[in-house]
């Protein structure tokens, strides 16, 4: 995608952003210390405001960017979207299990799961890796830092 | 104090190692090492973290020199110079060059931080509501120009994260705003997790993209003869070094200039005043002096807006702000007044952070670059579960992981559209701040916008800000004019 793909992509996403945003601080009471003082919703409008020209002069900046490179060959993105992709998802199904699980546990499943994302192929590095770095980690911060972790429902 | 110290000494170590490993910025290792912080004393956690700043610049110049990949962005100019010393041989002699200029840089930016905070914060001290609001405005406005090749987007980066600032209670009346009846959404969104988020997750995808570089051998890592400079060198490098330091120190002051950029400059301007400026590029100590004193100078700098008038240098100040909040204790001028002993320990943990990164690079360098080899199948789960329990630990709630996880797509999605993360992050640090000085500003003259032109230092920073934007955009167009001439001249030929 080019740069100017890109840009109409972000203005026209921050656009609906700063819609929805208005339409929100249009629903906050209006009160002030003191009369013609600002209240809890002028700060927001200020933004709404600035949000919404800076995403035009975005918009209008991709626009005239696609109309100067019309014709010009865009070079395809080749970076490799499928394992981040997986990633990602493996850290949302993470931490939704977290307060389930507790965490030495579904680290240990999410940490195996990176390990092989990252490249090791080795069962045995995976396994020991996966099995020492959550509970290094658990021990580390609940008996060295005092903090406590999740230690789900089981 | 000795627990400062030792905590110093500590963060040095851990700094030297973060920086050295390529795909772990500073940022990044301050943000893993902050929860560890929360059960230690504010003067404590502050030297552990200055430590790791410090010695975390040096770092980067490491695996800059040895593999030509800088550890940190803010060592980049000093692989132009350091890796052909390195593939001639003379790794160790630019290796001690790094550590030296370094510590030089420290040092200089150290003793401006001495002599130029507690005036500034005397002279802050006399800021009322408007001037504060056009300081932080400042703020804001030149981080936008600086940080972003787009000055509209740095603007919009910004702005989105005023936005985000707004969710929770508004400081002056308690309203609560944004919150859809959600009683976690009423503290507002934590601006540490946020930034776990925008940090930390990009980087961790980023380093799933197989780089070819990432495998070059680890031969070169313990094959480098003495260190230490000979005199000729330190000779040499003593104008590059005066230029390095006194670039970086000025820059770090400026919010969102950052190493990166005071390496460049510093680099860029020896070279231009140097007798033999074609060598530049070829492997000279010169190459590696003025940009490795000016990203530690940097550090200094960046101090010093950020302890008298509670405004971040650059985003790893930024984070130390927010482990002031954390303690309760808030940095700007009444820091001085009212904690001069913990004020000034910061300012002297900065001093040892560079004794100690000093010392323990030239005495254990042979041993630390071992780490180059740290597998990363390994090192990135592992920060992906410190970035989890950072987030967790804050306030003992899933609620902020999940917001960590969130902006971890927001800071994927602005890498990949290209907007720049550093104005949103001092955006959420300053937010708050510039809206209640706006407000109490406004509300102390009844709604009349002209107090913000009448009092000097507010109209002062106005008119800053202004110039900061009006040159941007002056830079972006003479850019985007040379780079339409050039394409130009490739069409017709």
């Amino acid at each position: 995608m080019s740069m100017a793909h890109k840009n109409i992509a972000a203005a026209t996403g921050l656009l609906a952003f700063t819609g929805w945003y208005g339409v929100l601080t249009a629903t906050l009471p209006e009160r002030s210390i003191m009369p013609n003082t600002p209240g809890p919703s002028f700060f927001p409008w200020l933004i709404t405001a600035g949000l919404c020209a800076l995403s035009l002069a975005l918009l209008f900046q991709g626009i005239t960017q696609l109309k100067r490179q019309s014709g010009a060959v865009p070079v395809p993105d080749r970076q490799d979207a499928k394992t981040p992709a997986l990633a990602l998802a493996s850290m949302a199904i993470y931490l939704a299990a977290l307060p389930y699980l507790g965490f030495v546990l579904a680290s240990m499943c999410f940490f195996a799961v990176l390990m092989w994302l990252y490249g090791s192929r080795n069962p045995v590095m995976i396994v020991a890796g996966s099995v020492l770095g959550p509970v290094i980690l658990f021990v580390l911060f609940r008996y060295g830092f005092n903090i406590i972790l999740p230690r789900g429902l089981w | 104090m000795p627990s400062s110290l030792i905590a110093t000494a500590i963060g040095a170590l851990i700094g030297l190692i973060v920086g050295m490993i390529p795909g772990l910025t500073i940022s990044t290792g301050i943000i893993i090492l902050l929860p560890m912080t929360f059960v230690l004393a504010p003067n404590v956690s502050i030297a552990l973290l200055l430590g790791l700043y410090v010695a975390g610049m040096t770092g980067g110049s490491f695996s800059a020199i040895l593999l030509n990949i800088p550890g940190t962005p803010s060592a980049s100019a000093t692989a132009i110079d350091g890796y052909p010393m390195c593939k001639r041989g003379e790794a160790g002699r630019a290796l001690g060059i790094s550590i030296v200029s370094s510590f030089c840089g420290g040092i200089i930016s150290f003793l401006s931080l001495f002599l130029i905070a507690p005036s500034l914060a005397e002279v802050a001290l006399q800021f009322r509501a408007p001037d504060l609001f056009s300081l932080v405005f400042f703020g804001l406005a030149i981080i936008c120009s600086f940080a972003a090749k787009s000055l509209i987007k740095g603007l919009l980066s910004a702005a989105f994260g005023l936005a985000i600032v707004t969710i929770g209670q508004d400081p002056v009346m308690g309203t609560a705003r944004f919150t859809f009846g959600n009683v976690e959404l009423l503290s507002g969104i934590h601006f540490l997790t946020a930034m776990i988020g925008l940090f930390a997750i990009p980087q961790l995808i980023d380093n799933l993209r197989p780089d070819p570089a990432r495998g070059k051998s680890s031969g070169s890592l313990t094959r480098f003869g003495t260190i230490l400079p000979m005199l000729s060198d330190l000779v040499k490098i003593r104008i590059p070094i005066l230029i390095g330091s006194l670039t970086g120190t000025f820059l770090g002051i400026l919010p969102g200039a950052g190493g990166p950029i005071a390496a460049f400059i510093s680099y860029d301007y020896t070279r231009k005043v140097s007798k033999t400026p074609e060598e530049f590029g070829k492997g000279i100590v010169e190459g590696i002096a003025a940009p490795e004193s000016a990203n530690n100078a940097v550090a200094g700098g960046a101090l010093i807006p950020m302890m008298t008038l509670g405004i971040p240098g650059d985003p790893v100040t930024a984070i130390l702000i927010g482990a002031l909040l954390i303690h309760g204790l808030a940095p700007g001028p009444l820091l001085f007044l009212e904690r001069a002993d913990f004020a000034y320990g910061i300012i002297f943990s900065f001093f040892w952070a560079n004794i100690f990164n000093l010392a323990i690079a030239l005495a254990g360098l042979r041993i630390l670059v071992k780490v180059l080899a740290t597998p990363r199948v390994l090192l990135m789960p592992t920060i992906a579960l410190l970035c989890v329990i950072g987030s967790y630990a804050l306030r003992n709630s899933f609620f902020d992981v999940y917001v960590m996880f969130f902006f971890g797509l927001v800071g994927i999605a602005m890498r990949w559209l290209e907007i720049p993360v550093v104005p949103l992050l001092l955006a959420l640090v300053l937010g708050p701040q510039l809206e209640e000085h706006m407000r109490v500003a406004l509300t102390s003259s009844h709604g009349d916008i002209s107090i913000f032109f009448t009092s000097f230092f507010s109209l002062f920073f106005l008119i800053l800000s202004a110039i900061s934007i009006v040159w941007s955009l002056w830079a972006e167009r003479r850019s985007r004019l040379r780079a339409a001439k050039f394409e130009a001249g490739n069409t017709t030929q």
